[in-house]
């Protein structure tokens, strides 16, 4: 029978060892059943790295860097196909942008974006064995005996040797000695096959765990919960999103941290805000404040994220012969980044910090506040759910009544705030409902929101930019020449901002169709008898 | 992906040599690499120590019915593949002749490989046949091995003149001296200064080469550091360098011309 799972993928066969004796008896039960040839491979040391969030480990790839022939190399590998590019001397990968030239980069830089590459492990390889040979002594199969050592990146700890295992590599084109090579090793030797891929054994053995951190909202809330458990659920996980990016918005790895740790913020103010009834008051009063001012204390760096990421597309929307006027624009919002950042990193210092953290920590721990002080916490969550989500659509849908694409600026602003509102309810509360039916109305609601978040963010840019003249004036950072460029800006933002309202009329016409209605009103309204 | 063909009108001037040596050093460098031994003979295939195919399948291949998948080996050496012989192949011109563009075919089979590969080497077999003319619009880098000698130099501007006929301004043909005489004053003249239209490196003729038959491995793989690997690093070096537009055919023509 042909095994015809060999052909083509490269991925070796494993089987894991009690021991090293037990893969020299594999290795010389082989030798006296096939033609083979001994070899050793050299040591093999690699540094496996990926983003925060898993994003090369999800679609399957893996990322290192080793040396071949006294150069060092970056290698991207996933089942059968691999990539590799040069990499100088003591440069370890970071950034889409700064990997070297090649389709390694191409392929790479619309997985990443804006994250970087970490370091997730360091690894060292020792293999020998057989190359199994045919009549004209041509290799048809490779059996090592591999031994590998783990370390977590950046530690002076002894190294973690996992079991050893024997591998069997089959080669393009050599299916059949494979397969036989393989029933010997099943049958004859009897040896039993690994069931998890050496990747995984390797990241277990450093305690890393696989696609752990996602900046996706998945709770596990359900209908037969209280109000209050659910909202417990949901402010432990924005908790521990919040916590889970501390470390790299200290050490600045990337924006995506502090991003993440802001929507975590706004997330948990905006339960805070909306669930009134389900918190302690006083608690409340409390947390409300604190968050207010985590959010307060993020705020100016991630601005400053906002236009050093945007710089590209300002200097986009000038003409050729202008883009370099911007480069002091550039320069100030770097230098005021720095500043700010070491604000930010002495803020997450306080005690204040701390103590906000440890006291939510415990208020989400801590048994459900009694009915007196919180008079919805007990009452089934889908109750409270329906009843926010109704009554924040309904003040959306005020708000839509009287606007259209000409409407002034700041009528534009409420209802982005008032779709926001809405927007956190149907996020925290949706897993209660009938997917399909809610789906449909979180997407025409999203692209609402878009729309008014473009309308906005450029509106906010104008009056950053015009902040930023001033002050880089000031600071004698301004030339002419970039003070103008800026001024053309602000003409390109005005051009912008008549195009998103038409698009946003486009959007608010979906969102306000009948048909989306009528599904607000079915799910959500309780004076229809459905909810409960 | 890239395509060198490693070709000249003549016989044992060292194209397989070429070929064989040069798709293992890309394949070191991390390329993934294919060589697609075009000759009957197989002698590419030989130094791969993988058997011609004897029977069957290489009119389709040609034809483009079948994909080349079935044919291809992995070599005893990390992303080093090889497009085996077929015995078939010394029948290619009878088949192209019954194809419409014939030119076209070789090309059309190895688009079926794209994204596997970035380097292909294409063994040719010596003369200038239909299979060569396709040969010439599939490569995108002509290497021509050539012995420096009056007889050879003439054969060199027969080709350069024939390609110029072609029309074949996308090709960047590469001649290059090979199995260069140390004892021959006059070799080693012409080699120490090659004219423009020719690559600076140059291969020796030495038995270490002549022994690669016997080893039947490329010659870097067992000995990386002899005169001999060196010779065939240093002219892969100048490859990868030179830009792949490289002289336009009648300067090269007329630079070949003057010696
Ligand atoms: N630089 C060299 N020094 C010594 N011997 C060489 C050298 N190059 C090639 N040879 C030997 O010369 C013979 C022909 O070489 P090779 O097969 O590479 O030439 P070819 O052009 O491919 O021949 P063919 O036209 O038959 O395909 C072989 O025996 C080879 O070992
Ligand atoms: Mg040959």
């Amino acid at each position: 029978m042909k095994n015809s799972t060999l052909v083509g993928i490269n991925e070796p066969i494993a089987y894991v060892l009690e021991n090293e004796a037990e893969g020299r008896r594999a290795l010389k039960a082989l030798e006296s059943a096939f033609s083979t040839r001994r070899e050793r491979l050299p040591e093999n040391d690699l540094v496996y790295f990926d983003t925060f969030d898993w994003r090369l480990y999800e679609r399957g790839f893996r990322l290192a860097t080793g040396c071949r022939n006294g150069a060092k190399m970056l290698k991207l590998e996933s089942p059968g196909f691999s990539l590799e590019a040069p990499l100088a001397k003591k440069t370890a990968p970071s950034f889409g942008p700064r990997l070297p030239e090649g389709p390694l980069k191409e392929l790479l830089c619309p997985i990443l974006e804006l994250r970087r590459l970490l370091p997730l492990m360091k690894i060292a390889i020792r293999s020998h064995g057989l190359r199994i040979l045919d009549g004209e002594e041509k290799t048809v199969a490779r059996v090592h005996l591999v031994h590998t050592d783990t370390a977590p990146p950046g530690s002076r700890r002894a190294p973690i040797p996992l079991a050893p295992r024997l591998t069997l590599t089959p080669i393009r084109g050599y299916a059949d000695p494979a397969a036989r090579v393989i029933r010997h090793l099943d049958t004859e030797v009897g040896l039993a096959r690994a069931s998890s891929s050496a990747f995984d054994e390797m990241l277990a053995s450093v305690e890393q765990q696989p696609a752990s951190y996602s900046s996706k909202l998945l709770l596990p809330i359900h209908r037969r919960m209280s109000a209050g458990e659910a909202v417990q659920v949901i402010c432990r996980h924005l908790l521990k999103t919040m916590k889970a990016n501390e470390d790299g918005v200290r050490r600045d790895l990337d924006s995506e941290f502090l991003h993440d740790f802001r929507v975590a913020v706004r997330r948990t103010r905006a339960a805070l805000a909306q669930l009134e009834g389900v918190f302690d008051a006083e608690a409340r009063r409390f947390f409300k404040s604190e968050f207010k001012w985590l959010g307060a204390i993020t705020g100016p760096v991630r601005d400053l994220d906002v236009h050093l990421l945007q710089m590209e597309h300002y200097r986009a929307a000038l003409p050729l012969e202008v883009r370099r006027d911007l480069e002091p624009l550039a320069t100030y919002l770097r230098q005021h980044r720095e500043a700010e950042r070491r604000k930010l990193k002495t803020n997450l210092a306080t005690q204040r910090y701390r103590r906000l953290v440890e006291r939510w920590r415990k208020y989400l721990q801590a048994p459900l506040p009694e009915p007196a002080v919180s008079k919805h916490a007990h009452l089934p969550v889908i109750e409270v759910a329906s009843a926010r989500i109704w009554r924040a659509y309904r003040k959306v849908e005020d708000m839509t009544a009287g606007i259209d694409d000409l409407s002034p600026a700041d009528k534009l602003h409420r209802l982005r705030i008032g779709c926001k509102k809405l927007r956190y309810l149907l996020e925290f509360f949706h897993p209660l409902y009938d997917a399909r039916a809610v789906q449909p109305l979180i997407k025409s609601l999203k692209q609402l929101q878009d729309s008014l978040g473009d309308f906005n963010d450029l509106e906010v840019q104008q009056v950053a930019l015009k902040r930023f003249a001033r002050e880089m004036k000031h600071e004698g950072l301004a030339s002419v020449d970039c003070l103008l460029a800026m001024g053309r800006l602000q003409g390109h933002h005005d051009e912008r901002k008549t195009t998103e309202r038409q698009r946003f009329a486009q959007c608010l016409g979906a969102f306000d169709a009948p048909e989306n209605k009528k599904r607000f009103a079915r799910l959500f309204d309780s004076t229809l008898g459905n909810v409960g | 992906m890239k395509v060198y063909a490693s070709y000249n009108i003549k016989g044992g001037v060292g194209k397989t040599t070429a070929a064989v040596n040069l798709a293992f050093l890309a394949s070191q460098q991390g390329q993934r690499t294919l060589v697609w031994d075009l000759d009957p003979q197989g002698a590419a295939s030989y130094f791969f120590r993988v058997k011609p195919k004897w029977k069957g399948g290489a009119k389709a291949l040609i034809r483009g019915k079948r994909s080349p998948e079935p044919l291809i080996r992995g070599t005893d050496f990390e992303r080093l593949d090889l497009l085996r012989a077929h015995f078939g192949y010394r029948h290619m011109d009878v088949v192209l002749s019954k194809l419409k563009r014939p030119d076209r075919r070789l090309a059309k089979v190895l688009a079926l490989l794209k994204g596997e590969y970035d380097r292909v080497f294409l063994d040719c077999p010596a003369g200038i046949t239909l299979a060569s003319e396709s040969v010439f619009r599939a490569a995108n880098v002509l290497l021509v091995p050539t012995i420096p000698t009056t007889l050879s130099l003439r054969t060199l501007l027969q080709l350069l003149k024939h390609l110029k006929g072609e029309g074949a301004r996308r090709l960047s043909v590469m001649p290059f001296f090979s199995m260069v005489d140390r004892r021959k004053s006059l070799q080693q003249r012409i080699c120490q200064q090659p004219p423009n239209g020719i690559l600076k490196s140059h291969i020796p003729y030495l038995s270490a080469i002549e022994q690669m038959a016997e080893r039947r491995a490329p010659l870097p793989s067992y000995a990386p550091s002899s005169p001999a690997a060196e010779a065939f690093k240093a002219l892969w070096r100048e490859l990868e360098a030179s830009d792949t537009q490289g002289v336009s055919l009648s300067r090269r023509e007329a630079e070949v011309a003057i010696i």
